[in-house]
């Protein structure tokens, strides 16, 4: 029996769970990505943002906000390897344990893509005249999208692997997550850093929010003004495979599995 | 019941913290698990069976020494001898957003049953194990009693040929022991090798065909419960078990299997 039996039957189950609480999840986020972009997208034009911001910060709220559902599971994933160990069902099934914490990391991207994929039409709706579709470009768009996804899958199961246990998830957003996210272009782009010093361009260049940030502006926005699409895509790439093969070796040593 | 099923051959466990050595649950254990048997591993807390049974479920690696089934090592046939093996922890490890009976049913898609196998295969174990008004209802809702039903129910879903029932009526009332007993009584008639870890010494004389004894991560001796009290003179497995633990130095006549 193939382990990508498994793999996929696990991915279905996690799917199951998360159709039951969609509607809750849905309208968190969309509350939360309301108004962050009433806040950012329309009251700073007042403060004297230019013309357009209010599409830059969508598409960028877009592109991050699987983010914060995703950073909640490596709580839920923390909580189960101190208390139930649901996992531990998981490790002894027909399956590599490799293929296992693949399977998470995948699970917990596809979840992340389908909350933030119905932000679109809703930020579409809210930024109605400045977001052009004609500076869309589609394909561009749903590969930087679903890259982006796995690359936060990939990145929630490395911090699983090297946060030692829910007393140590507290300080996860105040110190790590949010200067993570706010420095990585998530109201400002990546000229402007450079434009602001040189140094702090280059330094912002290590963080790999501001390649999904520009990725996805440079996408659905139009290239010019932003990171290449190439780079961007070429650097998460390297972030979700650095990411991976780190987490499955920490995990295998944590969980002490074969 | 004479074939070795599983054959266990110095295996070593030693837990370590930041490289160093903090405990050495296992040392160089061997014995052979004959087809069809219950085997019943006996010992204190911390003796040893979980790090044990853990190792033959293959959830943790064992630092030395190897486990062979058809005389092979397991390690080298990982994926088809997991999938002949069915493991019922300690610990109720239910995924909470389903319910008894949707796990019941993805447990045996896991293992490669279509949807209408594993469903028919709940509904058979949901009969047997007295679980179906349960089945819709999450694991918050039930009893430690149907808890445990339900894991060993869980265990058996892919018709595995060895079960391990890692302490399963820890903690339960007597009542609710009695009816898993009954539960582990078919088990047994229906031929499937089982391994079953406690430390209460009534469950596992009235279930084991042989017991293991283990104290301090060694086997003591393997052996049937009548043979342990005749060879020791004893009239109760109590009186033989707590000879081992006051005085583990004690010489131990060994007519177990396997045991090296």
């Amino acid at each position: 029996m193939s382990s990508w039996i498994v793999f996929f039957q696990l991915i279905r189950r996690d799917l199951i769970a998360f159709k039951r609480e969609f509607r809750t999840k849905f309208i968190d986020t969309a509350l939360l990505f309301f108004t962050n972009v009433m806040a950012f997208g329309y009251f700073l034009q007042q403060e004297g943002a230019h013309e357009g911001y209010a599409a830059f910060f969508v598409v960028g709220a877009i592109a991050s906000f699987g983010f914060v559902e995703i950073v909640g599971k490596v709580g839920v994933q923390l909580a189960d390897m101190g208390g139930d160990r649901t996992i531990f069902h998981t490790l002894v099934m027909p399956i590599t344990s490799n293929r296992v914490f693949l399977y998470i990391a995948t699970s917990w991207a596809i979840t992340s893509m389908i909350l933030s994929a119905l932000l679109f039409p809703l930020g579409k709706l809210l930024v109605f005249t400045e977001w052009h579709w004609g500076a869309i470009s589609f394909w561009r768009t749903a590969v930087m999208f679903i890259t982006a996804n796995l690359f936060f899958g990939a990145f929630a199961l490395w911090l699983t692997s090297v946060i030692k246990g829910m007393t140590s998830l507290n300080s996860l957003w105040l110190r790590y997550i949010a200067p993570m996210w706010m420095f990585g272009g998530y109201v400002y782009s990546w000229q402007s850093a450079y434009d602001l010093s040189h140094m702090v361009g280059y330094i912002s260049l290590i963080n790999p929010m501001i390649y999904v940030m520009e990725g996805m502006r440079a996408a659905a926005l139009g290239q010019e003004g932003y990171l290449p699409f190439w780079l961007c895509l070429g650097m998460l790439w390297v972030y979700i495979i650095a990411c991976t093969t780190h987490a499955t070796r920490r995990l295998r040593h944590k969980l002490d599995c074969i | 019941m004479n074939q070795v099923f599983l054959s266990i051959k110095k295996v070593s466990k030693t837990y370590f913290e930041k490289r160093r050595e903090m405990k050495q649950a296992l040392k160089e254990v061997s014995l052979d698990i004959l087809d069809g048997e219950v085997l019943g591993l006996l010992g204190v807390n911390g003796a040893g069976k979980t790090t044990l049974v853990s190792i033959l479920a293959t959830l943790h690696p064992a630092t030395a020494g190897d486990v062979q089934w058809n005389g092979v090592s397991i390690y080298q046939n990982l994926l088809t001898y997991r999938s002949v093996v069915g493991y019922c922890p300690q610990h109720p490890n239910i995924e909470r957003q389903l319910s008894l009976g949707e796990n019941l049913v993805f447990s045996g898609r896991c293992y490669g049953m279509s949807k209408r196998e594993a469903v028919e295969r709940q509904k058979e174990l949901a009969k047997e194990f007295k679980l179906e008004e349960y089945l819709e209802a999450n694991i918050d809702q039930v009893s430690g009693g149907y808890k445990q039903r339900f894991l060993i129910a869980r265990a058996l879903m892919h018709r595995p040929r060895l079960v391990i029932l890692d302490e399963p009526t820890v903690g339960l009332d007597s009542h609710i022991r009695r009816e898993l007993w009954e539960v582990m009584t078919k088990l047994k008639k229906s031929g499937i090798t089982v391994i079953l870890t406690t430390h209460y010494l009534d469950e596992a004389e009235h279930l084991s065909d042989r017991i293991c004894l283990i104290h301090e991560g060694t086997v003591r001796t393997v052996d049937t419960p009548k043979n342990l009290k005749k060879q020791h003179q004893k009239n109760s497995l109590e009186e033989v078990f707590l000879k081992f633990v006051d005085d583990p130095e004690a010489e131990i006549f060994n007519s177990g299997a396997g045991n090296e």
